[in-house]
């Protein structure tokens, strides 16, 4: 890169990208520190490996297939939907493909300076929030799912269907956003509104917890066994939201040829290409956080559990239109989210008896529906991305918001679980439940701990040291 | 003999590919899809085994029952026990 300006925003770019990573890494150790705070103390280290190794397989996967995916479908399933063609050819993702060179150290890969620094980050990035919709799956599935079973929906999830949803909906060549002016800006629908969905179809296959129920039907509290790590998890998802909020937007780019302008526009955009600020989100992700934190309080009555969930849900509410909502509008819609989330949460509880251990399907799944909808109020007119005529509709993001959450959150996981509960492995034995995981999986450890008192005691008495 | 590049006093703008062994890409990313298909099936191969072990293990009552007494105890509700009508 010879040119000043060239190389002062690719480098910018990169280094920008890779500390929005840094900070989305402490999403996954949010959930990993919630998910444990909040199983029984029989269960926690089973808990932790189930959603540690999430972290590998949808790495791992997403590197195989899924960024190739995010550049690939943009009409839908390549050849089934959509009728325009797609701006590249299946074959010509050079810089997706496991085996290109851009998905690897290069300087100039094909004279490409800009992909060659930028792809790993932009990936990364993108593999981040395939950690993320995976971890919602798993704390909802807690104390009862069979580590495999789990780990095949996350990479069904983390590498498969939101990064279809992504190539929909999250591209600024979507056939969502051409033909729906579909509008989801920080991912109520993309992220979380198909993670809550996911979560719902499998937990209706997965069945709630032993003693989850009473006779009647009403659900008992299983109490977190641990609330201090509820809390500093939760404080961390919070953290890592802001890496995952300016993950969402390109920092740097000229949009004024794409305006139209014969000079150039510097700014920054949200995934679609349109101009917003960084000061916009950050005023929005607060007054979201603030209006959900607020009304959560109020709505369970000062309940910590479900006050931290409102924050996180309020931010969600608001997410699809926080480029460019006013932020005391967007703190308002994150309050009428957290009602919404809330109320739903306990009615779909005692009326089809689904156990979220976590609320992770109201936090997630409906917050994130109602966030798209809204928006389509809330931004009726708007143009949909830079240079399309599509406009954003109430009608336009309900149907996105399905598509979300139900075809590609509820629908995929409700089949692949079938199949692994028909084949008997989606759950855990019941004697195994009731008698703890961590038993099951770790009680030669827990006999050796046994053992090496009864040997200290020993070896004190034959030296002396004690009678 | 070079197993990639060979000096870096050239055209910087014309340096591409960093990374050892070029042209072996599209062998190293089938070998690598393999290898996650089959950490899955051994991983379920595996847990499945344990499982059955386990629940084997546990279909004794009285093993059960000792089980969950030592896996619940130290609970908030373990200590509340005998203490309902206190509350």
């Amino acid at each position: 890169m010879g040119d000043q300006l060239a190389a002062l925003t690719t480098i910018f770019t990169e280094v920008y990208y890779w500390i929005t990573v840094v900070f989305m890494f402490l999403i996954h150790v949010g959930f990993c520190m919630y998910e444990v705070g909040a199983s029984r103390r029989k269960n926690m280290m089973h808990t932790l490996m189930k959603n540690t190794m999430v972290i590998p397989l949808v790495t791992v996967t997403f590197f195989y297939f899924g960024w190739y995916i995010y550049f690939s479908w943009h009409n839908g399933i390549p050849g089934i939907i959509g009728a325009d063609p797609a701006p590249y050819g299946l074959t010509d993702i050079n810089w997706a493909a496991p085996w290109s060179p851009f998905m690897g150290a290069t300087l100039n890969s094909e004279g490409d300076g800009y992909w060659s620094h930028i792809n790993g980050v932009f990936w990364a990035a993108f593999l981040l929030f395939s950690w993320t919709a995976a971890s919602i799956v798993s704390g909802a599935v807690i104390e009862r799912i069979r580590s495999g079973a789990f780990w095949i929906l996350a990479v069904v999830i983390g590498s498969f269907t939101w990064i279809i949803d992504a190539a929909w909906g999250w591209h600024p060549d979507g056939w969502m956003v051409r033909e729906l002016g579909y509008h989801d800006a920080y991912a109520s629908g993309v992220i979380h509104a198909i993670a809550g969905g996911f979560a719902l179809g499998v937990l209706c296959h997965l069945g709630p917890r032993i003693g989850k129920f009473r006779a009647d039907g009403t659900p008992r509290n299983i109490v977190p066994h641990n609330p201090w790590l509820v809390t500093i998890g939760l404080f961390l998802i919070y953290t890592g939201f802001w890496g995952f909020y300016v993950a969402c937007n390109i920092p740097i780019l000229d949009v004024g040829e794409m305006a139209g302008m014969t000079e150039s526009f510097f700014s920054t955009t949200n995934i679609y290409l349109t101009p917003t600020t960084t000061s916009a989100i950050t005023f929005n992700f607060l007054m979201s956080l603030s209006g959900g934190l607020m009304m959560g309080y109020i709505i369970s009555k000062g309940d910590a559990f479900w006050t931290y969930s409102s924050g996180l849900a309020g931010i969600i509410a608001a997410s699809s239109g926080n480029d460019l909502y006013h932020p005391i509008q967007a703190m308002f819609i994150a309050a009428l989210g957290v009602i919404f989330m809330y109320k739903l949460h306990f009615w779909v509880e005692r009326k089809f008896k689904i156990d979220d251990a976590v609320g992770a399907v109201a936090v997630h799944g409906y917050a994130g529906w109602f966030g798209v909808v809204i928006a389509g109020f809330m931004l009726w007119g708007y143009p949909s991305s830079m240079y399309l005529e599509s406009t954003i509709s109430p009608w336009g993001q309900f149907v996105g918001a399905w598509i979300m959450f139900g075809l590609l959150g509820f629908l995929p996981a409700w089949i692949v679980a079938g199949i692994l509960k028909k084949m008997n492995l989606l759950r855990i034995p019941p004697e195994v439940e009731l008698a703890g995981l961590d038993l099951a999986d770790y009680h030669g450890r827990y006999l050796d701990e046994a053992q090496v008192v009864e040997a200290e005691i020993q070896e004190a008495r034959e030296r002396g040291l004690i009678n | 003999m070079s197993t990639g590049l060979e000096t870096w006093t050239q055209n910087l703008n014309e340096v591409t590919e960093l990374y050892p062994f070029v042209g072996s890409e599209m062998i190293l990313a089938w070998a690598a899809i393999a290898s996650w298909v089959i950490w899955h099936l051994i991983q379920i191969k595996s847990e499945n085994a344990q499982l059955e072990e386990e629940r084997a293990k546990f279909s004794d009552k009285a093993r059960l029952a000792k089980a969950m007494e030592i896996s619940n105890a130290d609970s908030l509700n373990e200590s509340l026990k005998g203490h309902a009508s206190d509350f």
